[in-house]
């Protein structure tokens, strides 16, 4: 059994996925209390727009790495313990 | 959305005078700390290059790095973003027969109270601080004989002209009430 670098990309991934969470919480809160205006509406476009586009370059940034290389290999250190 | 000439329970005859909202610095001091907090990783990233040149060059660490910079990231856009709305979402009503106080503390926790203009007993102006009183921001305290004894505008743009009003409009209101009985 081998763990890869890629766990850290599924740990970007579930760190979107709560932000995508809490950012719909936000949003939530500023249409059903906040005042029809345009600096709130203003506000909630700028966000999206900003935390889309934030994601997209982010994702497009961990496309180059290799999420192949390996980290601990389990297999090679439980050989090791029996001496082989 | 909220129309914001709509009241919660309006009565016969009532308008609105203004809403409240915190002075503009105090969301300018949200901007601030956004930019002083995206720029932060910036200058880690210089002084890893500066003291250990070679940690970087490494494709796992700076994959590794990368990632918690990314983390990072979305963390502090969520936490300003949070920071903005409960900021925008308080706002004070005063209307010709009562004051509507809405108070989001916190994501999940949202305060609303009303008070009857009539009921107000005390009303203090205050300014305190540096940028409080260049820019003419403060807190306005409104004692009140109601279950709620006190309510608070907090940071508001000129507060002694703030309280005048809500005196003149206790004024009006206690006289109405008397002419009502």
């Amino acid at each position: 059994m081998v763990i890869t670098l890629a766990i850290f990309y599924y740990l970007y991934l579930g760190a979107i996925l709560l932000f995508f969470i809490w950012g719909l919480f936000n949003i939530y809160h500023l249409l059903r209390f906040g005042f029809l205006s345009w600096v709130n509406i203003s506000i909630i476009l700028v966000y999206i727009l900003i935390s889309a586009g934030f994601l997209l370059w982010s994702l497009n940034l961990l496309n180059n790495v290799n999420w192949n290389t390996v980290l601990i290999d389990f297999s090679v250190s439980a050989n090791n313990s029996f001496g082989l | 959305m909220i129309n914001k000439n709509s009241l919660p329970n309006k009565q016969r005859g009532e308008e609105i005078i203004f809403h409240l909202r915190r002075h503009w610095f105090i969301f300018f001091k949200i901007a601030v700390l956004f930019i002083v907090l995206m720029a932060a990783p910036i200058a880690l990233y210089i002084l890893v290059r500066l003291t250990t040149p070679t940690f970087l060059t490494n494709p796992t660490n700076e994959a590794i790095f990368t990632v918690a910079l990314l983390i990072y990231y979305l963390a502090m856009l969520a936490f300003i973003f949070t920071m903005w709305t409960e900021t925008y979402l308080d706002v004070w009503t005063i209307t010709t027969y009562r004051i509507i106080n809405r108070e989001q503390n916190g994501l999940f926790n949202r305060v609303v109270s009303e008070l009857d203009l009539y009921r107000v007993q005390d009303v203090t102006a205050e300014q305190k601080g540096f940028f409080a009183t260049i820019l003419g921001y403060g807190h306005v305290y409104i004692q009140s004989a109601g279950a709620k004894e006190r309510f608070v505008f907090e940071q508001i743009s000129d507060p002694y002209r703030i309280a005048k009003i809500i005196q003149q409009l206790d004024e009006r209101a206690k006289k109405q009430k008397n002419l009502d009985r």
